[in-house]
């Protein structure tokens, strides 16, 4: 991990409340991978006062450029959300672990919803890139938030539901996993990031079909480096708790005492 | 400039440190600080035994602060002095554990120990945690306890003492002269202050405990009143503790009467913040023609 400095490339609105930020990768640091996240300052005033966690949604090893899919949904995004081109932003990372530090599949299946979007989106490229087979399911409410990269994929291996119908499947992800044959999840290995209610529902369908499933907690988060215990995730075992900040953010399903 | 400072029998090359809770053990900043900047490292608290810590959620973001509610998670004395010791040792600062427990017994038990291990240069004893049912702040809002506390350490050790005092009583004073009655050789001030946040919308507090310790510069007005008001109160000296954001921050608790300031919240938005503190300090007393910290107290009666 690295504390630097560095500038936005660009800073576009790909749905509606979500942005993608690009911004160069300007350090001597190894580059991020799939489920890693960093820490950033939104502003030196003190509200907000924290940095915040955001997980990347890419690296490109071209251009040396980083992003992350973010949601617009308080003070300090807000604040990011109108960073422009050439505006610096100050940085820690990358942090945590990834999902390639777990052994993959032959057959990955990859489920998002809301801004679990950008991690996914990540590791979906990178699986592309080492040639494995992988499968992208992306949830939102209605087809206005869904961001728009999810519609460019060149490899058009992303799947769409939204609960309203508005656009691909109608229903959640879930509600798609479950209307899908049994063959399709053949040593499947399940990877999640979203809300925990849709992490624990694809727990959930990972344990019923006997697959295992990989998740991408959240937790509110102080320091980031594993110093505070702050983000503390419960997992199993009598009150033994893991911080999503060093021993994660990705978990195993089955280590999650999930409630 | 003379940036040297003394406690007890030992000295501190620098008055910056890094505050117990906020810096782990050290090793979790390693990429990120150059330690040879700070005068010390107080650490994650220390228990006899390991604690797992609070249920979750364990923290909230408040108005330039924020409230937490670890309680005193920690890996235990016996990890600590085999796990952890061996790094910190290596580190070009000062090694202050911050000793916590249940009941007295906990404290001189955890004490004990790490007496064993000669790297430690002193203890900072934690008797103001606000995030545990037993001990912590119980012990230290009775100048009794903590006289009695105390004295039992200061038995043990030869090393210097340091009473982490809690801003959470009627006269603070009044734990700080107990605190130096039964031989501690510094007092630090202030842990932080209990609060509530409640979350509306579900009619209940955000932390599981209900209340919290608030820290961040929304408490430094009342870190450095107290240490204002503790250094006229005591001889030993004070070190100052609460929402040190920038080196003027930390002037601000020297000015007041500090001999030696912790960084804690800073750590997590700028975790290089204690460098640039230890260099601001510098550049302020070069400017200002201030030879030693000693100096710095001449300016407030």
């Amino acid at each position: 991990m690295r504390h630097f400095t560095t500038i936005v490339t660009s800073n576009n609105l790909v749905c509606e409340n979500f942005y993608e930020m690009v911004f160069s990768w300007k350090t001597d640091e190894k580059p991020p991978r799939p489920g890693q996240f960093f820490t950033i300052l939104a502003s030196k005033n003190t509200v907000p006062l924290l940095r915040r966690p955001f997980a990347f949604s890419g690296f490109n090893v071209k251009t040396g450029n980083a992003s992350m899919i973010y949601k617009k949904c308080g003070t300090a995004t807000e604040i990011l959300s109108k960073k422009l081109y050439k505006d610096h932003i100050d940085i820690i990372g990358p942090l945590g672990n990834s999902f390639v530090d777990y052994d993959l599949g032959i057959n990955n299946i990859l489920i998002s919803g809301g801004a679990g979007f950008g991690p996914m989106l990540f590791f979906k490229n990178h699986l592309i890139d080492i040639g494995k087979k992988v499968l992208m399911i992306t949830g939102a409410r209605t087809s206005a938030q869904i961001p728009q990269n999810a519609r460019l994929d060149p490899e058009k291996a992303i799947t769409i539901c939204t609960e309203d119908g508005s656009e691909g499947f109608c229903g959640t992800v879930i509600d798609y996993l479950k209307s899908q044959p049994e063959k399709l999840f053949a040593g499947a290995m399940i990877f999640c990031c979203g809300p925990v209610v849709m992490l624990k529902a694809c727990h959930d369908f990972a344990s019923s079909l006997n697959l295992e499933c990989f998740v991408s907690m959240e937790q509110v988060m102080a320091c980031g480096v594993g110093a505070c215990m702050g983000c503390a995730v419960n997992i199993t075992g009598a009150g033994q708790f893991a911080r999503v900040c060093t021993e994660g953010p990705i978990f195993n399903s089955k280590t999650i005492a999930w409630t | 400039m003379d940036l040297t400072i003394t406690i007890g029998s030992k000295q501190l090359k620098n008055p910056i440190g890094v505050a117990s809770g906020t810096f782990g053990y050290g090793s979790e900043y390693e990429q990120l600080l150059d330690f040879s900047a700070i005068g010390a490292i107080y650490t994650k608290a220390v228990t006899a035994l390991p604690r797992q810590g609070n249920d979750i959620p364990r923290m909230v973001e408040t108005p330039s602060g924020m409230l937490n509610s670890i309680g005193l998670a920690n890996v235990g004395v016996e990890s600590f002095c085999k796990e952890k010791i061996p790094y910190l040792s290596k580190l070009p600062c000062a090694i202050i554990p911050n000793i916590a427990g249940s009941t007295p017994e906990e404290y001189t038990v955890v004490l004990e120990r790490l007496e064993s291990c000669i790297e430690i240069w002193g203890y900072e004893i934690n008797v103001s945690c606000p995030n545990v049912k037993h001990g912590g702040m119980l012990l230290g809002t009775d100048p009794a306890l903590v006289e009695k506390l105390v004295r039992k350490l200061r038995d043990k050790t030869r090393k210097p003492v340091i009473v982490k005092l809690t801003p959470n009583v009627t006269d603070i004073t009044e734990i700080a002269k107990a605190a130096q009655n039964s031989g501690a050789d510094a007092v630090s001030c202030i842990n932080t202050l209990v609060g509530m946040v409640i979350d509306v919308k579900n009619k209940m507090p955000v932390l599981p405990g209900k209340n919290g310790g608030l820290s961040g510069p929304a408490i430094r007005p009342i870190g450095v009143a107290v240490t204002y008001k503790v250094s006229r109160a005591i001889d030993i000296p004070v070190i100052g503790i609460g929402g040190i954001m920038n080196a003027d921050d930390a002037l601000q608790y020297l000015l007041a009467g500090a001999w030696a300031v912790q960084i804690g919240t800073g750590n997590f938005i700028n975790p290089s913040i204690s460098r640039e503190v230890a260099d601001g300090i510098k550049s302020f007393c070069e400017l200002e023609k201030i030879t030693c910290i000693k100096d710095l107290h001449q300016f407030l009666a």
